[in-house]
């Protein structure tokens, strides 16, 4: 009698294994190609802001790099290193002539659940100067996805951040946005992952209720004014750099200066490159393969488009 | 006939165990990434009517088979 028991539980197990396994498979290995099922958003006036930051661009079409410095007449990008305490974290600052210079990448050129590479892969295909891991919408079969001006999913899931073709970043609750309204603004990016990490007033929000709010490796993205933006990755899950928690990293964004701020897919996910190599230290290494990059990449450099 | 319901409803026990050992393994995994998002997605949703559905029939059964006072 006991060893019958033994031997159905033992079965029951071996089952539920095989059924885990299948679970994986169909949730998040399989690829599935969704396709862009709702066209473009609404393209409104994109502004070219060169005479705003007059001395943020070459005007002779030339380009200066230095050690984690570049310029050119589309972009102007700084990239550093800090180290405060036991955490490490990395600020790429950059300024943009327009806002279509911050691009979206995604694996296999294509919206698709299950289609992953790694973000080096993925800044290297796009010849980008500076590249972080996005939001990672392939894993979810929810959440809102407008990139490069296109969108591919409508159906909310968290809160979620815009970054219209007027050079705005908002952030929303998930109440409150509405994708409809996005579209007709003009969304040029939306990301859904978060939260969202500053106020209206550009104050730090100091409370999360979510599940991932302590110390983790952590990817941002900030906005001062059109035109200025930042994007943050901290290393965590490591000796050298413990993470920093949603609340730390919200005062990070607010310490910066930002009025918008906004969390990325972090832990392993989180993968900063600059140049073509890894800038920040992930704690998988290479990190993990995701769905989605954010990147800068000079027009004149980007493959598939001419000089 | 009869032996292939009593094979069912010996069954039955089983797949419950199981589906109930998956969901709690979500349940778990949910906690520490939920962006993964392994509750809220529809192979779960159907995971989850599945497992209420059996929980139910056997629920019924169990009450039926109590010893009467």
């Amino acid at each position: 009698m006991k060893r019958r028991l033994i031997l159905s539980f033992t079965v029951d197990l071996l089952v539920l294994g095989i059924a885990l396994c299948t679970f994986a498979l169909f949730h998040h290995v399989l690829p599935r190609s969704i396709g862009n099922l709702y066209g473009s958003s609404n393209k409104t006036e994109t502004p070219d802001w060169s005479e705003k930051f007059p001395n943020r661009f070459t005007t002779d079409g030339s380009v200066i790099t230095e050690d984690g410095f570049y310029m050119d007449s589309d972009v102007n990008v700084t990239v550093k290193r800090h180290e405060e305490g036991d955490v490490v974290y990395y600020v790429a600052d950059f300024y943009l002539r327009t806002v279509t210079a911050l691009k979206t990448a995604m694996a296999g050129d294509t919206f698709a659940t299950g289609v992953a590479d790694s973000t080096l892969n993925l800044s290297r295909e796009k010849n980008a100067l500076l590249s972080v891991s996005g939001d990672y919408f392939g894993i979810r079969q929810r959440g809102i996805v407008i990139r490069n001006g296109e969108v591919y999913r409508k159906s909310k899931a968290h809160q979620v951040c815009v970054l219209y073709y007027d050079g705005t970043m908002e952030t929303y609750s998930f109440a409150s946005f509405d994708v409809e309204q996005a579209i007709a603004g003009g969304a040029w990016q939306a990301w859904d992952f978060g939260p969202m990490l500053l106020d209206h007033d550009g104050h730090a929000i100091t409370e999360f209720d979510t599940g991932i709010a302590g110390p983790n490796p952590r990817i941002g993205i900030g906005y001062y004014e059109p035109g200025h933006y930042c994007l943050v990755a901290i290393d965590g899950r490591q000796d050298s750099s413990r993470g920093m928690s949603l609340v730390e990293m919200a005062k990070l964004f607010e310490d910066l200066g930002c009025k918008r701020a906004y969390n990325l897919d972090g832990g392993q996910s989180a993968v900063m490159t600059w140049q073509g190599e890894i800038f920040n230290s992930p704690c998988k290494p290479g990190g993990r393969d995701i769905s989605d990059i954010i990147y800068i990449a000079p027009k004149e450099t980007e493959k598939g488009e001419n000089p | 006939m009869k032996k292939i319901v009593s094979f069912l409803l010996g069954l039955l026990p089983h797949i419950t165990l199981i589906l109930s050992l998956m969901l709690l393994t979500f349940f778990v995994i949910d906690q520490f990434n939920e962006a993964m998002a392994f509750l809220d997605n529809t192979i779960t949703k159907w995971l989850l009517g599945i497992t209420s559905l059996l929980t139910v029939i056997l629920s019924v059964l169990a009450i039926l088979r109590q010893p009467k006072q």
